[in-house]
């Protein structure tokens, strides 16, 4: 995938892999990386930014955690969060059956 | 001795791009450290060297530039209206002392006219040319007056206190409200600059100073106010302003570049 496009999904998409529970920055991105087949394959910087805005616009919540001998930042979705991960779901359920149809009957 | 590693050098470069707030930036770093070296350890576990490995997990992280770029925007998002609400009550601060200095320099010159400096403070200069309809308005205002100059600086003697201290007391009835607000929220006045304030203040109330210095050098007549030695009483009142918000300018200076660890 595009990083553009990955980019314009990065917020559901980070909201996705939190919904299994929560991860620090490196976790997230490395379930970012494995559970796409490596197809959402974007600068690891840039997903710490959003993870702020995300936490800022109050759909995450963060704190400091002790893992193997290093601070790291634990962010789990809010309850806001949850549901704008519900909203983003089926807004791409609605758009990713729109592109099927189309690009689907053209096959 | 320096250990710094790939890793040290590159959070230096990031934290120099980086313009947020001190904790957020703090934030921002170590979860950047954290990152980097899970990712060049569990480069090193699968084989490869530890500078390689370091490299490579900056190479995937980004630039600092890019890095950086990102979470300034973020942080200027979050923090935009801290910011516009930290800067007006700035000007307002200002304002209000600008007021109570108008005011202060108004009791000044009451003092000095008390004691019969009437003319040197208000004095309407002789060369002003006035129309006979003002001339004869201002005799009938002020009906002591033997000629139409006097008759113009009794009535600036009269009007321009009281202009004045009715801007000195608005002055003070603002500072209250404004002052409260700034001593409760302690915290927000790190959101701009330590020098911000003090500079601008030196520069508004300098340049205040200079144009009505200028003024009383020479003996301006503006609208209805007029009088060498209100001119020049302000300007001193504008410059004193200015000479403590200059020490004020370069103590904050001082401050900023004193380690918390000296």
């Amino acid at each position: 995938m595009k990083p553009n496009q990955t980019k314009g999904n990065l917020d559901v998409l980070l909201l996705g892999v939190l919904s299994a529970g929560p991860g620090h920055g490196y976790e997230v991105i490395t379930a970012l990386k494995e559970k796409s087949g490596g197809e959402f394959d974007l600068p690891e910087g840039t997903v710490y930014p959003s993870l702020h805005r995300l936490e800022d616009e109050g759909l995450l919540a963060s704190s400091w955690s002790a893992m193997q001998g290093r601070r790291r930042r634990v962010y789990q979705l809010t309850t806001a969060g949850e549901a704008s991960l519900a909203a983003g779901r089926q807004s791409w359920e609605r758009f990713s059956m729109g592109m099927n149809l189309i690009l689907g009957a053209q096959a | 001795m320096s250990s710094a590693d790939s890793i040290d050098d590159y959070l230096d470069d990031l934290a120099e791009h980086l313009t947020a707030s001190p904790d957020r930036t703090r934030r921002f770093l170590a979860e950047v450290e954290s990152h980097l070296r899970d990712e060049s350890e569990a480069s090193v576990s699968k084989g490869i060297e530890q500078l390689e490995a370091e490299i490579s997990a900056i190479r995937s992280f980004g630039t600092t530039a890019q890095i950086a770029k990102a979470e300034n925007h973020i942080s200027w998002k979050s923090s935009r209206s801290s910011v516009i609400a930290a800067s007006f009550g700035l000007v307002l601060r200002l304002v209000t002392i600008g007021m109570i200095v108008i005011g202060l320099a108004g009791g000044a010159a009451q003092i000095f006219a008390n004691f019969g400096l009437v003319n040197a403070i208000y004095g309407l200069p002789s060369n002003v040319i006035m129309s006979a309809s003002s001339c004869a308005h201002w005799l009938a205002v002020q009906p002591t007056a033997a000629t139409c100059q006097q008759a113009g600086t009794l009535e600036a003697s009269n009007d321009l206190p009281m202009i004045y201290f009715a801007t000195g007391f608005l002055g003070l009835l603002l500072a209250i409200p404004v002052f409260i607000v700034w001593f409760r929220h302690r915290t927000t006045r790190k959101v701009l600059p330590a020098t911000l304030g003090p500079a601008i203040s030196s520069a508004m109330f300098g340049a205040a100073a200079i144009g009505l210095f200028s003024l009383g050098v020479t003996n301006a007549v503006i609208s209805t106010t007029w009088g060498k030695g209100v001119w020049l009483i302000d300007a001193t009142a504008a410059l004193i302003v200015c000479a403590v918000s200059l020490a004020l300018l370069l103590r904050a200076i001082r401050r900023s570049y004193v380690s918390p660890n000296v």
